[in-house]
């Protein structure tokens, strides 16, 4: 069957003043409907304008120099602007990282609520909602992301909820037009922990129930791994490894998967000292020939300079990036 | 349990003892708003402190007391024996040597119109201890210090990665040779591999050089690994406090557990 | 603590003067780039520029030095414009072209004086003001500002000038006296703003004093905003001095002064035009150079950009 959505060997680099940045570097994948995957990384490596590309609101200046992404088998690349608005909150909605400043703050969440149904009914060419109607519909979003007094916080304002309700808030709107992909860009890195979790338990609760099909995007791999079955781990413009979460967690192959866990400072167990990845991400003006992580990697050799590693597969699902890795 | 003003500190001698230390902020319309309630801890020569908390429990506002930065609005701060809360601007300008702060965002902690030498280079010359060759030659051992290239001093902030920035913070904070560290949630706006590599280099700077740090941090597994004990503040008050590893293995408090539970677990590898 | 000694091993070569400027460079051609890719910032340099030229060599450039002076020659009163005068002469037989050259210098002195005089008193009080905790003296110095800019700048000029009896100086003073306040707003306003950031917070834990702040965090982040309002200024500070000049409070003919010259050609329109439109336009472009100069400074000075 044809993947929901398909990034197949994607590159886009970014005009700036001492050439262009390639922020990346043909990505290849892909997500059935039902799925959830993660992508992870850090600062710089792409994930972001990549999540952002793929709704069609990436960087302006961007442009794609090869590859494709297929959104139900149609290259969005192709969508007219007047497409994307029957796509973007209807079909793949997206959610953010700071919710306060995605929410208008002179309209109460019920009007913002409001005017999110009405513009799916507009969109489905059915007849616009009364007042009444709108109301009960978004009172309904609201108890579904387990927000408390839904009717309180429907005449509220944005600025009198706490982080977290108005994390809750974005997630409802993201999912008042029964979306069949949602984007969650970074969506509990401006949380406190607590309320971190709450949100995670929620996600992890409405993919279950809506059998969501999902794209999280998060530099926390702890948060990743709360809420997706398989991940993508991204190092400057690359897909360097991917796999079920489990599976890339307990055995990563990468050298860079393997540093980003080891520099992951752990709550339980033995107090060690950290490892970190030697080094800083590189420029991505000029980026290191063949393997883009090879001036970082301890395993480096010759072949990593000069050859960029083809994704190999250690088992049907799970792939890495690296000339090096031990596939057995 | 929170601490009261009259608990007696746990060294003998501590290098910072603050008793009852108190901030009250003045809201529009007039409402007060007690940020840090009555907090008193103090730390040991050669000892890492950590304060954990949430958004809003004070922490920040605790490490600005601490240098007064900003001024408590009841307390003491007692630094190596003297009482410090009631010195004069001169006379605090002068212990700032001592006692030196790194900030949690490296982008907004240097100027971007300095370059890397100069921001370095500004406690000493604010302190007037050293200049011309002497003063080059120290940045260079600053920059040696924190494992930045010496080039770097000609560099514009910008041009830095995240990691690198905070390790300009670092060196400016240590260039006044200072025993006192107060670290404000330093690694909080840098990627996991880059906040391992702060981590470690604040571990051995802190053995090389016999340094004290107070660690504000939010993040509980940060704080395990580079802390020796810990105070989990909420809402102005300290909830509790003890040894890290007693503390992370057996919270007393109801909340500290909840905390603990909050951090999102990996599967074991 | 003693800091570990430098080992011997990583001391470098003395960098060249490039490598150490490498980023000052880079900006540079930067600004350069950016400017140069916006027409109407250059066509604003470009006119600057031939101000500047004209001004400080107008009395080797203009084809008729002499007539600056007052010359009378009555045989050649409002000639229109020839190849022998380009701009026609005046009612005493001067050049025209001449006439505006020459006072090119004078205009600019005027708008120069002005504005520099105005951000040498607006740019201190707006950062005393902003960086004051005493609010009685940042109450002081903005209510000052408040009753200055409520009353509009030329009237009060005016009043000033009247006072003190028309004249060049009498109507620099006047205006340089007027021409603080937007200083004071728009550095006090960039002040606050920047006084909140860390690296000022830094720079007081380290021991830093307030002058040592002021001088050398504060107002290099200021520096950008007062560059351009400066540059806007200019043609805003020739304008008011011409128009000035204009109604006789300012310079008097026979100095070349484009208002003064505007003032007695106004009595002979429309039949011969050329009299004013010259001094006229010359007003007109000066104006639109500084501004447009303005605008792409603004535009490449913003802070969004500097990143590229």
């Amino acid at each position: 069957m044809n993947a929901l959505l398909a990034i197949e060997d994607y590159h886009l680099a970014i005009p700036t003043f001492d050439g262009p940045a390639q922020v990346l570097n043909g990505i290849d994948l892909a997500l059935d409907a039902g799925e959830t995957l993660g992508i992870v990384g850090e600062s710089g490596c792409g994930k972001t304008v990549l999540a952002r590309t793929i709704l069609g609101i990436g960087p302006g200046r961007a442009a794609c120099t090869g590859g494709r992404i297929l959104f139900e088998g149609r290259d969005v690349a192709a969508f007219s602007e007047r497409d994307w608005r029957g796509i973007r909150g209807v079909k793949i909605s997206m959610i953010f990282q700071d919710p306060m400043t995605y929410l208008n703050p002179l309209f109460t969440i019920g009007r913002q609520l409001g005017d999110a149904i009405a513009a799916h009914a507009r969109a489905q060419g059915a007849p616009r909602p009364g007042r009444a109607e709108r109301r009960t519909r978004a009172a309904e979003l609201l108890a579904q992301v387990a927000l408390r007094e839904p009717q309180r916080a429907l005449d509220s304002y944005p600025h009198q909820l706490s982080g977290g309700m108005r994390q809750r808030v974005l997630i409802a709107l993201a999912l008042s037009g029964k979306p069949r992909l949602l984007i969650a860009d970074e969506p509990t890195t401006a949380l406190d922990v607590t309320v971190q979790a709450q949100v995670l338990r929620l996600l992890r609760d409405l993919v279950d129930r809506l059998r969501l099909t999902v794209v999280m995007i998060s530099h926390d791999v702890g948060a990743i791994a709360a809420l997706t079955e398989r991940i993508a781990v991204m190092y400057a413009g690359n897909v360097v490894e991917e796999g079920p979460t489990t599976r890339v967690l307990a055995r990563p192959l990468h050298p860079y998967t393997r540093g980003l866990l080891a520099a992951l400072p752990a709550i339980d167990g033995e107090i060690r000292r950290l490892a970190g990845v030697p080094g800083t991400i590189p420029s991505l003006i000029d980026p290191p020939t063949g393997c883009r992580f090879h001036p970082r990697c301890s395993r480096a050799t010759a072949i990593c300079a000069a050859e960029r590693p083809a994704m190999r597969r250690a088992d049907p699902a799970h792939s890495v990036a690296c000339h090096h890795a031990d596939l057995s | 349990m929170p601490t009261s003003p009259d608990v007696t500190p746990l060294h003998p001698s501590p290098l910072l003892h603050a008793i009852g230390l108190v901030k009250v902020f003045h809201a529009s319309g007039g409402r007060e708003v007690r940020a840090v309630d009555g907090v008193g801890f103090s730390i040991g020569t050669g000892e890492v402190l950590g304060i954990v908390g949430e958004s809003g429990s004070g922490k920040s506002t605790i490490a600005r007391m601490v240098l007064r930065l900003i001024e408590p609005s009841a307390g003491r701060i007692m630094f190596a024996g003297q009482d410090i809360t009631a010195l004069g601007d001169e006379a605090m300008r002068r212990l700032r040597g001592d006692m030196q702060i790194v900030f949690q965002n490296p982008h907004s902690a240097l100027n971007g119109r300095r370059t890397i030498g100069e921001a370095i280079a500004e406690p000493l010359r604010v302190q007037t201890i050293a200049r011309g060759a002497a003063l080059h030659a120290r940045v260079d051992r600053l920059l040696d210090l924190v494992s930045l290239p010496r080039a770097f001093r000609h560099r514009y902030p910008h041009e830095l990665s995240g990691g690198q920035k905070q390790r300009v913070c670092i060196a400016r904070a240590l260039a006044l040779e200072p025993r006192f560290l107060v670290l404000d949630e330093p690694t909080s706006a840098l990627d996991v591999s880059v906040q391992a590599q702060i981590l470690d280099v604040l571990g051995e700077l802190r053995r090389e050089l016999s340094l004290t740090y107070l660690f504000i941090s939010h993040n509980l597994a940060v704080v395990r690994t580079l802390c020796d004990r810990v105070l989990v503040m909420s809402q102005g008050r300290v909830v509790e406090e003890g040894p890290v590893a007693a503390v992370f293995a057996n919270p007393s408090q109801a909340y500290t557990r909840t905390l603990l539970d909050s951090v999102p677990r990996l599967p074991r590898i | 603590m003693a800091l570990p000694d430098a080992s011997p091993a990583l001391a470098d070569a003395p960098p060249t003067f490039r490598m150490r400027h490498a980023t000052t460079i880079r900006q540079w051609r930067l600004y350069a780039h950016l400017f140069s890719r916006s027409f109407s910032s250059m066509l604003g340099l470009a006119l600057v520029a031939l101000f500047l030229v004209l001004a400080a060599f107008g009395p080797w450039l203009a084809p008729y030095p002499g007539d600056t002076a007052g010359a009378v020659k009555l045989s050649q009163r409002l000639l229109a414009p020839s190849f022998a005068h380009p701009f026609g002469t005046d009612e005493m037989g001067a050049d025209l072209l001449s006439r505006v050259i020459v006072g090119t210098r004078i205009s600019l002195w005027i708008g120069l004086i002005i504005t520099v005089v105005g951000a040498g008193i607006g740019v201190p009080l707006g950062i005393v003001a902003g960086y004051t905790k005493s609010r009685l003296l940042r109450g002081a110095i903005m209510r000052l500002t408040d009753l200055f800019l409520a009353v509009p700048g030329l009237a009060l000029a005016l009043a000033i000038v009247a006072a003190l009896g028309p004249g060049i100086a009498n109507c620099i003073a006047a205006l340089a006296l007027v021409w603080w306040p937007g200083y004071v707003r728009l550095v006090e306003a960039k002040t606050l703003s920047v006084k909140e950031e860390l690296f000022v917070e830094a720079s007081r834990a380290a021991g830093a004093r307030t002058p040592w702040i002021l001088w050398h965090h504060i107002l290099p982040n200021c520096l950008s905003p007062i560059i351009v309002k400066l540059s806007m200024d200019m043609g805003l500070a020739v304008l008011s001095a011409a128009s000035l000049g204009f109604i006789g409070l300012g310079a008097k003919p026979p100095d070349p002064e484009w208002g003064a010259m505007i003032s007695v050609a106004r009595s002979y329109m429309p039949d011969w035009w050329w009299y004013s439109a010259f001094p006229g336009l010359a007003i007109f472009l000066t104006v639109l150079g500084f501004n447009l100069l303005g605008d792409g400074l603004r535009d490449i000075l913003d802070p969004r950009s500097s990143g590229r």
